[in-house]
């Protein structure tokens, strides 16, 4: 499947819109690793966590095909800083296209709404702490799906991140809560 | 220390390089890059335009090195990102960006699936396959070349290396915007890389972590000017008319070459499948050799002939069909159309451009053959767009609070309320105008005609595929 496509399904799963583009990337990069398809989406460690160009130009062309329309707002983050966020919400021609899309491959569309639900139910969840289990998760990845949070924390570093232990805690449950990891005994996170 | 050479560069004065560089310089597989012109037939367009990777190699080095003393690199980090930063256009075969379109069509992708999960473009593939594997780069390399191929992929040491000559603020962007400005003779490219470059820094999310490329606040402004200059190059040069049409061109000759003429070594130029062997027969072939044996007189006759000798010659098609945006064309077929350009989505387009050729015949009153009239749909980034960067953002220093991106930072960009690009289809073909007038005639003429072609096509689901 064309990524284009994949974010437009993950838009018709979480009802058409999304706040802001960390909240995009990292929702979808969440659906592909719970669907399998995450390699083919092109993810790279960023400044902010697993960041996918091919994602984000998927975004613009939705946006340039005329199917998203786009709405920018000043909001203060955790930190008291202020951020500038633009969501995104699917038009008619966009609910249109999507609905097509679905048709074409109900099977996909259909997990992809179950997952989406359950990263739904795990929530409230805001976009640093989804960014932080999005880094976590990715890091999981990098040492074999199996891992000690101390390990996670020194491995996030090489990359770049710094993971926070609040952001650590609610990231874990997330994770958790999506069944992408499981907590062993010894307190270690893997899959 | 090592002994420098210099070599005199039109845009950036004296470029010193190193010994171990010298050497690289010298190899033939390196030697091969002036061979390989950086903008294609954009000289039939701006006659200026014959510089070539060579140069350009020479460029993003020179600049990799000013970047990495500016930022503070170890001597290690400098060598390898200079090395990184020589080799990084490697491995592009003729006509640069042309040979990256017929690669898409024919390279071998399910043996290159898991590569190109991490890369997305054939050419850097091949680019670390060389510097990998051939032979007397391997001799002035040693242990390094293994490193530096994989900076150039996924990154080596602190990401802030990588980001040098692989990112939004890359070496590379800086070099081609200034050289790609001087040689074309305009002056859209130009920035002032000075004051750009005294303000790069680097940032990390703690003491621990590996340095991330950055800017000052202070280099907010430089950066604006980088980033409008991008903008205004790629809408101004590498989104002109002519050069869209003489790509095209590049690409349907190679297409044609080998589905219709069935020239075989011309297929086999294109079929890569990841092996090294490939690897070393496809850097035999440049833009001269290219032209001169699949425009030689041993394929008269032939499409792909045909299509090299137009463009020789300047006989180019003619866009029939003026940008239209593709917010104007129905929903439904936008989605068909916009990959109606991918070199993959071979049938829907076949039987587009055919039922095109038919109308287009009729009203020219000429026979128009539909293997010659190309589709061509693109994208081009909007202003914020081109400042969001295509890897994330550019990070601005704000210590000692956490750093913002450019475009949360930037005044200017900020200012630009709509982000949305902006997708356009263009019909070429090959006709004929007697006179300016009956140029703008024609395309008045063919405007509602086409339109409609292609809305019937489309919504009637023609776009689709078995081969996409």
């Amino acid at each position: 499947m064309e990524t284009r496509d994949f974010v437009l399904l993950a838009y018709a799963a979480f009802d058409g819109k999304m706040r802001g583009k960390t909240m995009l990337q990292k929702r979808i990069y969440f659906l592909g690793e719970m669907l399998g398809v995450v390699d083919e989406l092109g993810y790279i460690p960023h400044y902010y966590g697993p960041y996918s160009p091919s994602v984000a130009n998927a975004n613009a062309e939705l946006a340039a095909l005329g199917y998203l329309n786009e709405s920018a707002s000043s909001a203060t983050d955790a930190r008291g800083f202020e951020i500038v966020r633009y969501d995104y919400a699917l038009n008619n021609a966009g609910k249109r296209i999507a609905q097509r899309k679905k048709e074409a491959d109900p099977d996909l569309s259909a997990k992809m709404q179950q997952k989406a639900s359950a990263i739904k139910r795990a929530g409230p969840i805001n976009y640093v702490e989804l960014s932080a289990a999005a880094k976590i998760y990715f890091v999981l990845g990098e040492l074999g799906r199996k891992a000690t949070l101390k390990a996670i924390r020194e491995m996030a570093q090489n990359l770049g991140w710094a993971i926070p232990g609040m952001e650590m805690d609610k990231a874990v449950a997330f994770l958790e809560a999506v069944e992408l990891v499981t907590r062993s005994k010894s307190g270690s996170g893997g899959q | 220390m090592s002994e420098e050479r210099k070599i005199r560069d039109p845009v950036h004065g004296f470029i010193s390089v190193n010994e171990k560089e010298s050497e690289i310089i010298d190899t033939p597989i390196f030697q091969r890059l002036r061979r390989i012109r950086q903008l294609a037939f954009a000289d039939l367009v701006y006659p200026g335009a014959t510089h070539t990777r060579f140069d350009h190699s020479l460029g993003v080095c020179h600049i990799a090195h000013s970047m990495a003393r500016a930022l503070g690199l170890n001597e290690d980090q400098r060598r390898l990102v200079g090395v990184a930063a020589l080799l990084h256009d490697l491995g592009h075969g003729p006509f640069s960006h042309v040979s990256e379109a017929a690669l898409e069509l024919y390279a071998d992708h399910g043996k290159l699936r898991d590569r190109l999960k991490v890369q997305q473009q054939i050419h850097e593939l091949i680019t670390a396959d060389v510097m990998r594997t051939e032979p007397d780069l391997l001799k002035v390399l040693g242990s390094e070349g293994e490193k530096a191929a994989k900076l150039l992929l996924k990154g080596y040491g602190e990401p802030v290396c990588r980001q040098m000559v692989c990112g939004p603020l890359d070496a590379d962007k800086q070099d081609y915007l200034l050289r790609d400005s001087h040689f074309c003779g305009v002056k859209y490219g130009v920035f002032d890389i000075d004051q750009l470059q005294s303000e790069l820094c680097t940032v990390k999310e703690s003491q621990r972590v590996g340095r991330q490329l950055a800017i000052s606040g202070d280099g907010v402004h430089a950066l604006e000017q980088f980033v409008l200059a991008k903008y205004y190059l790629t809408n101004q040069v590498y989104r002109h008319k002519v050069r869209l049409i003489t790509d095209q061109m590049l690409i349907r000759a190679v297409r044609l070459g080998i589905e219709v003429d069935q020239i075989e070594e011309l297929a086999g130029i294109y079929a890569y499948d990841g092996s090294p062997e490939f690897a070393a027969k496809y850097t035999k072939w440049d833009d001269r050799l290219f032209l001169l044996r699949f425009g030689g007189e041993e394929f008269r006759g032939k499409y792909c002939f045909d299509l090299l000798r137009r463009l020789n010659e300047r006989r180019l098609l003619k866009r029939v069909y003026k940008p239209k945006p593709l917010r104007e064309l129905p929903a439904d077929c936008r989605d068909a159309l916009s990959r109606i350009s991918d070199p993959r989505s071979k049938k829907g387009r076949d039987d587009l451009e055919s039922a095109l050729s038919v109308k287009i015949s009729e009203n020219v009153g000429q026979h128009v053959d539909s293997r010659l009239v190309v589709v061509h749909a693109y994208t081009i980034k909007s202003l914020r767009q081109e400042g969001a960067g295509d890897e994330g953002g550019i990070l601005v220093d704000e210590s000692p609070r956490p750093p913002k991106t450019f475009e949360e930072r930037s005044a200017l960009f900020r200012s630009i309320s709509k982000g949305f690009s902006e997708g356009f289809v263009e019909v070429y073909a090959p006709v004929s105008y007697d006179t300016p007038c009956s140029r703008s005639e024609l395309l008045k003429k063919l405007e509602g005609p086409i339109t409609d072609v292609i809305s019937t096509f489309l919504e009637a689901g023609g776009g689709k595929n078995g081969d996409a």
